[in-house]
């Protein structure tokens, strides 16, 4: 008995420390963003911290946010999916091909977007029924699609000229471009699902612990199931994002997203062991890596330094994540 | 026959002494002023119930933990044995409980682990003596049948205790340590696992073997001690032992009142669960069971004997072999947890980290876990209701914090249970399954986890079926016991004494 009341004193006061190590490393997070918008401000004092500007960095941060969204509650609940830029490069490739035989644009979305849900399907299938390690399950299905939109594209980039595309860029709502909104819509309903919903709490609950939920009643396989199909979903949704912003279609759009999603919902503080995280760090996250990469093309400094900047970051991020488990854990 | 065995004594000396060994847990006084030695070449059984303190002492002399006082004294010199390595130096070995193998390897590596020879360039593995080495210590122990190149995780579980064994009997063993390595064993297989310490202590290594099993301690032993609450109470050499003196030194003789309020429960209550005929692959083998409203039922086991198969096969968690479970006169799908759930099961787990908290989450989310749905309008929790509920139920089962807020993680176990039994009272079961409930709880939250189960089945009428390895607990709080051996029902009955239940547990077979 004492011990036990020993191990509670020592939680209950490693719980303030870690309340402190989580604002920490949150407002650690949104410090790292200050920080850099000031030191790039000064860099560039005439234009960084322009509405453009800012509007630029934002437009730029949509492929990423709208993934970077779903993958958060797929992690929290002990998955990954790291096949969602081979999704993006078979969306866009079926975007440039299926356009070409003059099909409505608005079904050619919708016909896309299904191809690429449907692989989230493939992947949950094999991870919840057949059992296979999540990682390894999206390293194959990634390597395997983005070796067909390379076959289905024969690896030529398609230059697309589209109406309904060309819509998703232009259009604005109070000089916001409609892109933005999508974005910032998809991060908000993502945190509201995750705060405030029965299936925001069983994900916590799956991650957390997988056989407590199981013995609560909790389906321990249709929700991750659909974890996958709308990380999928949402990689579709941004392959289209990104063929109406760079008007073309390239089997070779993908590949920089294969692991910059992941990087960005770590880097927000998710615990790739499952049931710790929040979209609201992701969010964060991915404004750092939508400012770097904006910041460094304006210093006119390679964009490698931005990869072994971000790499640092990253590291730095998961250090203080494990401190601070290691805190409460001790 | 004594005599000689006597004499016999007489002329070696003990190869391991502990003298008044101690050692206290908190407030549990797990070992006090144990004594034992074991001579050369003898093998020396250790019997007790749960948390008499036969891992304790075992850990004690494979130096895994250093006791509070006491002297240990290996072959004439004390030692002083504070860490695995020490105990190694000194020549006792303990194949322990949990097989240390590494399951990816083979037989002669995990045989060598650690001590494999090398070439005469240093790094580079001389697989050629290794295999040597390894065929030479398996064929010392008879156990030339092993195969070599196969990887253990392949093998069944007799093998591997083997490999377990042959790994501890590195060359200066004078004693080896055993905890309970029959335990997961089929009769057949512990057989052969007898027979092999046999060998092992005709070649004068003195052996402590800590078992469940009377029968199998009766056939081994040269010298059986029984342990109690930490105490050496009994000591028999192997003419004097028999099952039924074992068995009330185990339990004392000290009368627990299994005189309770009149139960409530007449012939009459309502079934509230009948099983028939329930066999599963995992232990459990033609069961027959009725639970009633209004009545706690006990059911008593040893580890193995199936009880703890029995709670999550009841609650669905895995699919029986064949049988019926019927509840409301209905037969409920077996398997399927929501199915149970939603006729009104509850179940508490036995291992109530692993399968029943999560740790990191809130007071509230933990209780509401199971009944979230209810406490949510289209999806959506509704964080008034759940607040409520939270706060309800944190109070009526008086759940010690300042605020359900805090993590699950910060209260005691015996709270963390209550937080368990919370989550299933929310969600207004009327037949609930405890597997151990007051395992690792304090004795003042037990008593607390008795009343309220009493209070629920007796005031309440719920149906509550509580499965325990804590026989006092079962004879304290149950209205009628079960008592499973080898996944059958062994006794059934209303108010048995603590020798009848202790003797279908340990002795009887169902007929």
């Amino acid at each position: 008995m004492r011990l036990s009341a020993k191990k509670q004193s020592k939680s209950e006061g490693a719980k303030k420390r870690l309340d402190i190590g989580n604002i920490l490393r949150r407002q650690g997070l949104l410090l790292m963003l200050i920080l850099m918008i000031i030191f790039f401000r000064f860099q560039s004092p005439e234009y960084f911290l322009t509405f453009d500007n800012v509007i630029t960095i934002l437009v730029g941060a949509t492929a990423l946010g709208i993934m970077a969204s779903a993958q958060t509650p797929l992690i929290i609940s002990g998955g990954i999916d790291v096949s969602v830029g081979s999704v993006v490069a078979l969306t866009t490739v079926m975007v440039g091909k299926l356009l070409a035989t003059g099909m409505s644009s608005w079904l050619v979305v919708l016909i896309s977007i299904v191809i690429g849900t449907s692989i989230g399907a493939l992947n949950g299938f094999i991870v919840v029924q057949l059992g296979v390690n999540p990682f390894i399950t999206t390293l194959g299905t990634m390597s395997f699609f983005s070796g067909l939109a390379f076959i289905l594209s024969a690896g030529q980039t398609v230059s697309i000229r589209d109406p309904l595309f060309d819509w998703f860029l232009y259009t604005k709502v109070l000089k916001v471009p409609v892109l933005v909104i999508i974005v910032v819509f998809v991060m908000a309903l993502a945190y509201f699902i995750e705060r405030k919903t029965v299936v925001g709490r069983n994900i916590f609950a799956i991650g957390g612990n997988r056989e407590a939920a199981r013995l609560s009643g909790i389906s321990t396989k249709m929700l991750p199931l659909g974890l996958y199909m709308v990380s999928s979903l949402s990689a579709a949704v941004a392959g289209v994002v990104l063929v109406s912003q760079l008007g073309s279609a390239s089997p070779q759009l993908g590949t920089s997203y294969l692991l910059s999603v992941v990087t960005a919902v770590i880097l927000g503080g998710t615990s790739l062991a499952g049931g710790r995280g929040s979209v609201a760090g992701t969010a964060i996250a991915v404004g750092i890596l939508a400012t770097l990469s904006n910041g460094f093309a304006q210093m006119q400094l390679p964009s490698y330094g931005q990869t072994t900047a971000l790499g640092a970051a990253l590291i730095v991020a998961v250090l203080v994540d494990q401190t601070s488990s290691k805190m409460k854990n001790s | 026959m004594i005599a000689n065995d006597q004499q016999d004594r007489a002329r070696k000396s003990p190869i391991l002494q502990l003298n008044s060994i101690s050692k206290r847990y908190g407030g549990v006084q797990a070992l006090s002023d144990v004594s034992l030695h074991v001579y050369p070449g003898e093998i020396l059984c250790l019997v007790g119930e749960n948390g008499a303190g036969k891992s304790t002492l075992a850990a004690i002399a494979a130096g895994l933990i250093s006791p509070d006082s006491g002297k240990i004294i290996v072959d004439g010199t004390e030692v002083v044995l504070n860490s695995p390595r020490a105990a190694e130096t000194a020549g006792v070995r303990l194949a322990s409980q949990e097989l240390q193998l590494c399951p990816e390897l083979n037989v002669m590596t995990n045989v060598l682990l650690g001590h494999y020879p090398c070439k005469k360039i240093p790094f580079l593995v001389d697989y050629a003596s290794m295999k040597r080495k390894a065929a030479e210590r398996l064929e010392s122990l008879g156990l030339e049948d092993i195969d070599l190149l196969q990887n253990v995780g392949e093998m069944p579980v007799v093998y591997r205790a083997f490999v377990q064994i042959a790994r501890s009997l590195t060359p200066g063993a004078k004693v080896l340590i055993t905890d309970e390595p029959t335990a997961p064993m089929s009769d057949i297989e512990a057989t052969r696992l007898l027979k092999l310490l046999k060998t092992i202590c005709d070649q004068g290594v003195g052996i402590i073997f800590v078992s469940h099993r009377l029968d199998e301690v009766l056939n081994i032993a040269d010298r059986v001690l029984v342990l109690r609450d930490g105490k050496l109470v009994d000591e028999m050499s192997k003419s004097e032992g028999d099952k039924e003196r074992i068995v009330s030194s185990m339990l004392g003789h000290t009368t627990i009142d299994s005189v309770k309020a009149s139960s409530s429960v007449s012939a009459d209550s309502e079934i509230a669960l009948k099983v028939e005929n329930l066999s599963t692959s995992n232990g459990i083998s033609e069961t027959n069971l009725t639970l009633k409203y209004g009545e706690i039922l006990g059911v008593y086991g040893i580890a193995g004997s199936g009880r703890d198969s029995l709670g999550m096969t009841l609650f669905g968690c895995n699919k029986p072999t064949s049988g019926k479970i019927i509840v409301g006169g209905s037969e409920l799908k077996l398997g399927s947890i929501k199915s149970t759930m939603d006729i009104g099961i509850g179940y508490v787990p036995a291992e109530r980290r692993a399968q029943g908290l999560l740790l990191e989450r809130s007071i509230k989310e933990n209780i509401t876990l199971a009944f979230l749905r209810k406490l949510s309008k289209l999806g959506l929790i509704q964080a008034k209701s759940e607040d409520v509920a939270g706060q309800l139920w944190a109070r009526n089962l008086s759940i010690k914090t300042d605020n359900i807020e805090n993590t699950v993680l910060s209260l005691s176990g015996g709270n963390q249970q209550k937080v368990l039994l919370s989550r299933w009272l929310l969600t207004g079961c009327r037949i609930l399954i405890l597997d151990d409930p007051t395992r690792g709880v304090d004795i003042g939250s037990k008593l607390e986890i008795y009343e309220l189960l009493q209070n629920l089945a007796h005031n309440e009428k719920v149906a509550v079926l509580v499965i325990s390895s804590d026989i006092e607990e079962v004879l304290k709080i149950s209205d009628r016991i079960e008592v499973m051996r080898n996944g059958k029902i062994t006794l059934s009955k209303t108010n048995p004494t603590q020798q009848e239940v202790a003797r279908a547990a340990y002795l009887e077979d169902a007929s």
